[in-house]
């Protein structure tokens, strides 16, 4: 069988992690104070979104995640080779991020590092790199980081699902891995259905064509590579996560490629706190490793704007169970939650403009 | 004498891959193969918003040669809304005066490439630049005030209103060229977010792009579809604001009037009226005298306009609300619909035995009427 010479199984999860800031605000809270009608957050399928604090960005997120993986991982930081931080929503323009959290891990200096961007798929494009790193030999262990605080005009229907949160994965050899990967496919095009200009404070979307053309058309291209290439149908999966913009999306392209609701059911987050971007998918990834038994095979697809995607499929190992106990659950982050309102929410997200003198 | 032998239809929807060359391409090709006709003397662009939407200038020679025929005279129509129509009633001219024998004429328009904001202020721009449009009022706004001052003086309820939407979602779900194919029940309306109130979205067309295109002949070798009896026109104000009644099209009445004068209305079986808003249709009816002023929401929502009805059977296509509205292609639209529907070929809802038709089309609340009468020919 060709998919048994994959060099995608040379490799594996060893530590998983995840931070999800404990401020929530309610799509009811959002929809009283612009005069939406409840039908169109209902309609996204959404409940609460997770606010990022004021002493929080993208990279204090993403480093509480990639500790919480290194304690999974239970690997010495100094053996990571490679540092990758996806993300949209860096606190630098220029000056990279990953050193930030290479240098907090303690993986620095003789590492690489390095931040992606590919929209809300970037730390996936991560993924895939350090598979190949990894298998090669090149590196021992790679971090793959996805964090976002993202950023949405206020008013605009995107204010519903923006939100942040992170996700960090340690990745290493197949051997004494969490989850080793079967395969991989990655779906691009020149989509230009989400973007966000030099200068411009928030993105820009392109209403309906954000949908069929760039999420679906993707998502649906990446997976169905992914199963040819393997041999795999959809009900070979016990688990199988998608980017999630909202709480709607992710069952209907499931629907599309044959996957049961009950199968998306532990990877779905988004409608509790909402579209972490970077970290949609993959918070998503998380939660199936926090229940996962071993040897359940798992679907991850994350989709960026721009436009692409990507497809794994990964087989759970025995040493899951007792990786899991050393670090918070993403259940932990979601239940510890605190309500707040949309003048404390947009004080936090930087939305009310102070003049310092 | 002006016969349609051809018509050809692109389903109206959200093309992101495709642009008003190949719209208009796949709708020409149609209808030249439906008209089994490859050669025209004169092709009649009907388009609104692709001068500023493409932005293109020069639609006549643009389309003439996106469809294969480069060396064709053609002639490019704008008239807003109601551009199809008014393409419809040249393509006829032409023919009738001897110039050509052989017309085709292409409605194309295409929305999706913006975001809604500039294409509703491209929309806006129906509207006199002036005054309606200067102050933002929108053609929701216009239409939201028409339908406020007809609740209040004919004493009609809200719910009343909502039982057109209603009745067009029901007529586009066997129409395969329609937009939106679902069932809505008149509750849903009220529920429905506010554009301007009472006007809520389901009283509003959605945006999509299409394309249709039709043959017309003086004197077919071939079997035609029906017969394009007459088409008239008139012209009224661009503000509401200026008009003496507002729940009168003033424009269309005197369209009608002149077309009454050119033929003889024998029997109106079908009739496909602009329905850009619910209050549009409603108003359309009772200046036609199709329902007394302030009765004809009524008598939608009794069943009046529905197949089996009593009256003639109002947008069988789903209407601009629910078949869709591809601006300055709308027009060829209903009038390939109703030659459909004459000539028993509708694939969609069709009035059986239909031997006349309407065809109204405005722009924005009636600066511009377009009414045509087409007669079976079988």
């Amino acid at each position: 069988m060709a998919s048994m010479l994959a060099p995608e199984r040379g490799a594996g999860i060893h530590g998983w992690g995840v931070y999800i800031p404990r401020y929530r605000i309610s799509m009811a809270e959002i929809a009283r104070e612009w005069g939406w009608p409840d039908h169109q957050w209902k309609a996204l399928g959404m409940v609460e979104k997770a606010v990022a604090g004021p002493d929080e960005d993208s990279t204090t997120m993403g480093l509480e995640a990639s500790l919480n993986a290194i304690k999974r991982a239970g690997i010495n930081p100094s053996d990571i080779g490679a540092v990758f931080f996806g993300t949209e929503s860096k606190p630098y323009a220029v000056k990279p991020s990953a050193t930030i959290i290479a240098e907090a891990i303690g993986a620095t200096p003789l590492t690489m590092a390095s931040d992606l961007e590919f929209a809300c798929r970037a730390a996936s494009e991560g993924m895939r790199a350090s598979i190949g790193l990894v298998t090669s030999g090149i590196v021992k262990y790679a971090l793959v980081v996805g964090s976002d605080t993202a950023q949405a005009n206020p008013g605009d229907v995107l204010e519903f699902t923006a939100s942040s949160g992170a996700a960090a994965f340690v990745i290493g050899s197949s051997q004494g891995s969490a989850a080793v990967f079967e395969g991989s496919s990655t779906y691009v095009t020149d989509t230009p259905d989400f973007w966000r200009r030099e200068g411009s404070p928030y993105p820009r979307h392109g209403e309906g064509f954000t949908g069929e053309p760039a999420y679906f058309a993707h998502i649906v291209g990446a997976v169905r590579s992914l199963l040819e290439k393997l041999g795999l149908r959809p009900s070979d999966f016990n688990h199988a996560v998608f980017h999630q913009p909202n709480g709607k999306f992710p069952l209907k392209v499931g629907e599309m490629l044959g996957f049961k609701p009950e199968q998306l059911k532990v990877g779905l987050v988004t409608p509790v706190i909402g579209n972490t971007y970077n970290g949609s998918a993959l918070i998503g990834l998380a939660r199936i490793l926090d229940y996962a038994k071993p040897g359940e095979r798992i679907l991850v697809a994350p989709f960026g704007s721009g436009a692409g995607s990507d497809a794994y499929s990964l087989v759970v190992t025995d040493v899951v169970e007792e990786k899991r106990g050393r670090a918070p659950t993403v259940d932990d982050y979601i239940n510890d939650k605190i309500v707040i309102s949309y003048s404390l929410y947009a004080k936090f997200r930087d939305l009310i403009r102070v003049v310092k003198e | 004498m002006a016969y349609i032998t051809g018509v050809g239809l692109v389903n109206v929807d959200r093309h992101y891959d495709k642009g008003i060359r190949g719209l208009a391409f796949e709708a020409a090709s149609k209808a030249l193969d439906s008209s089994m006709s490859s050669e025209v003397d004169f092709i009649v662009v009907a388009s609104s918003l692709s001068y500023l939407q493409e932005p293109q200038l020069d639609l006549a020679s643009y389309i003439a040669s996106s469809i294969g025929l480069r060396g064709a005279r053609s002639i490019a129509v704008e008239s807003g809304e109601a551009s199809g129509l008014a393409a419809v009633m040249t393509a006829k001219t032409l023919v009738e005066s001897g110039v050509a024998s052989r017309v085709l004429v292409v409605g194309v328009d295409k929305v999706s490439d913006h975001p809604s904001w500039r294409a509703y202020k491209h929309l806006s721009m129906l509207y006199d630049t002036e005054s309606d449009a200067f102050y933002s009022i929108g053609l929701g706004g216009v239409a939201g005030l028409l339908m406020r001052l007809y609740m209040h003086v004919y004493k009609v309820d809200r719910l009343t209103l909502a039982y057109w939407p209603a009745l067009m979602h029901s007529n586009a779900k066997k129409n395969p060229y329609a937009m939106l194919r679902f069932s809505i029940t008149p509750e849903k309306v009220l529920e429905a977010p506010p554009v301007a109130e009472p006007l809520t979205l389901l009283d509003t067309f959605p945006l999509g792009d299409g394309a249709a295109a039709l043959v017309v002949e003086g004197s077919p070798s071939r079997g035609a579809l029906a017969e394009i009896a007459a088409v008239e026109s008139a012209t009224g104000y661009q503000s509401v604001a200026l008009s003496d009644d507002p729940l009168k099209i003033e424009s269309l009445e005197v369209a009608y009037m002149r077309l009454v004068e050119r033929t003889t209305l024998e029997s109106i079986d079908v009739v496909e009226l602009h329905d850009s808003f619910t209050i549009m249709g409603v108003l359309e009816l009772e200046t036609l005298r199709l329902a007394e002023r302030g009765k004809a929401a009524e008598a939608v929502a009794q069943g009046y306009f529905s197949v089996g009805g009593g009256g003639p059977v109002v947008n069988p296509s789903g209407g601009l609300k629910a078949r869709g509205h591809p601006i300055g292609a709308t027009g060829v639209y209903q009038v390939a619909e109703v030659a459909l529907q004459l000539a028993g070929e509708f694939p969609g809802l069709q009035v059986e035995g239909a031997k006349g038709g309407l065809v109204v089309s405005l722009n924005a609340a009636g600066s511009s009427s377009y009414i045509a009468y087409l007669r079976s020919v079988r």
